[in-house]
């Protein structure tokens, strides 16, 4: 009864009365009671007009510029603002797509240079480093007086005009010298660049044209004997030439049976064109090869198989 | 034909991509529910500053805007929290620089000295309400604001601000009950 009387003392009891949140029975009870009690009806009173005043005093209009004013200062404030993920004037999803991407390039860069290795002009073209390399073995094969340093890297042979080989030269060297005195010059030059423009023929060379058929200019081939068993045998048949056009410029090496037939062909090791070790990658990433047009090559019949270098011209 | 109205979140989704036109819209729809709000929360004189800053806030915080809850519950969160600031950061410069202890109650106490005649006598009820807010606890005054003068439900209130609902009950129970004690004595004539 005590809890009853004084309840609108307490703000909650009386907020929940102006609420309306009263159970029915507490709300009647409180009546009832404040029917009786001055103190507890000023009360409830002086919340519920305190909070009429409050709900119905008016306040002055937001100025007609306010929010043109917010705007103004919104963007003094926040000028750069730029859509969601811009930073510092970067919009940092495209940026962060463009290192995506640059990171899948240079990941993939080797994959894709290895697959995509320098595909030369004609099949078994040798790569420029390596044509213009000199190696030890054509050095010890260079006469002493041309042993001096050559610009571009190419033997001296091709900047000096055939020297007669040194007194001191091994025999066998000095017979393949003598043999073939320009053919060094030829494979020593970038073969894919070169042009011949006439026959040539070395040793026992048997040399084929067919000028007529050849748009470009007569194909030509140089045969020379790099087993020192002598001279070359003689060409007895030779492919189309538009089979041999592809291979003009280089060289090879061809293991011809007794018989006078193509046993095997390599590209050429000598001159420092390729090294040993290399000749089977080369070969190995070129299929079909078309060197293999120089199996249908027939060679006059001899007592023994033969070693023979052969250039395309 | 008029083109239909955006919503709310439609523009606050179209100003998170950068659409500033839609911010601006959002602004314009807005600016007097939450100048009403700052009039009552902190006074007239404050009003225009208090909502720039919470329209500043609330573009700067549009990135936090997860359209759960109504827009205009968000932009009431955001009031809640400047109303607060404000005077935390005027009571911290009072402790410091006053050497004062005493809170909120005490700002412009030197104007209600020519209250209660002068409302009395006038009518000017609405200076006395300002009066009687400036001296409510800045926790108490949104809540107040938004149950006695927008008619929020304790519900909606309690979600805006993130309080419990019996928190929020409390507080606007408690809030009430200050502003009867202070508004009797300035509507009857005498001062408090």
């Amino acid at each position: 009864m005590t809890e009853t009387i004084h309840a609108a003392r307490f703000p909650e009891f009386l907020s929940r009365l102006y609420d309306g949140e009263l159970e029915l029975a507490e709300r009647a009870a409180f009546e009832a009671h404040r029917s009786g009690c001055e103190q507890c009806r000023r009360a409830a009173d002086a919340f519920a007009a305190s909070l009429a005043v409050f709900r119905s005093s008016p306040t002055a209009p937001a100025a007609a510029d306010l929010s043109a004013r917010i705007l103004r200062r919104i963007r003094a404030q926040s000028p750069s603002r730029r859509p969601f993920g811009v930073m510092f004037g970067i919009d940092i999803r495209w940026a962060g797509a463009f290192v995506a991407a640059l990171l899948v390039v240079l990941m993939s860069a080797p994959l894709l240079l290895r697959r995509q290795a320098p595909v030369p002009d004609a099949p078994f073209a040798i790569p420029a480093h390596i044509l213009g390399t000199t190696t030890a073995i054509d050095k010890a094969k260079e006469p002493p007086g041309n042993a001096g340093p050559v610009p571009s890297g190419r033997p001296a042979a091709l900047s000096a005009p055939p020297a007669a080989p040194a007194k001191d030269a091994p025999a066998d060297d000095q017979r393949q010298r003598s043999s073939s005195p320009s053919l060094e010059a030829k494979a020593a030059a970038p073969a894919p660049r070169r042009q011949a423009t006439s026959l040539e023929r070395s040793g026992g060379e048997a040399g084929a044209a067919n000028a007529a058929d050849v748009s470009v200019s007569p194909l030509t081939l140089s045969v020379r004997p790099i087993d020192g068993e002598g001279p070359a045998p003689g060409v007895a048949e030779q492919p189309p030439d538009e089979r041999l056009a592809v291979l003009r410029g280089q060289e090879f090496v061809l293991t011809v049976e007794a018989e006078g037939r193509v046993r095997q062909v390599q590209p050429s090791t000598q001159d420092g064109l390729l090294s040993k070790s290399e000749v089977p990658e080369v070969m190995a990433r070129r299929a079909p090869r078309p060197s293999d047009a120089l199996l249908a090559l027939r060679f006059a019949p001899g007592q023994r198989p033969r070693r023979l270098l052969v250039r395309i011209e | 034909m008029t083109e239909p109205e955006r919503t709310d979140e439609e523009l606050l989704a179209s100003a998170r991509e950068g659409d500033e036109d839609a911010f601006g819209a959002f602004v314009r729809r807005h600016t007097a529910t939450v100048h009403r709000w700052m009039a009552r929360a902190v006074g007239e004189g404050d009003a225009d500053d208090m909502t720039q800053d919470v329209f500043v806030k609330a573009y700067r915080g549009l990135a936090r805007f997860r359209g759960e809850a109504p827009a205009r519950a968000w932009l009431a969160a955001i009031s809640h929290n400047a109303v607060k600031n404000r005077y935390r950061a005027r009571s911290r410069f009072r402790r410091v620089f006053a050497g004062s202890t005493d809170a909120v109650p005490e700002l412009e106490a030197e104007s209600t000295t020519a209250g209660p005649e002068e409302a009395a006598r006038t009518g000017e009820s609405r200076r006395v309400v300002a009066e009687a807010l400036k001296r409510l606890p800045p926790d108490f005054r949104m809540p107040v604001v938004l149950r006695d003068i927008e008619e929020w439900s304790y519900e909606e209130i309690a979600v805006s601000l993130s309080l419990p609902i019996g928190t929020v009950k409390s507080r606007i129970a408690r809030g009430r009950g200050q502003l009867k004690d202070i508004l009797t004595p300035l509507l009857s004539g005498r001062l408090p």
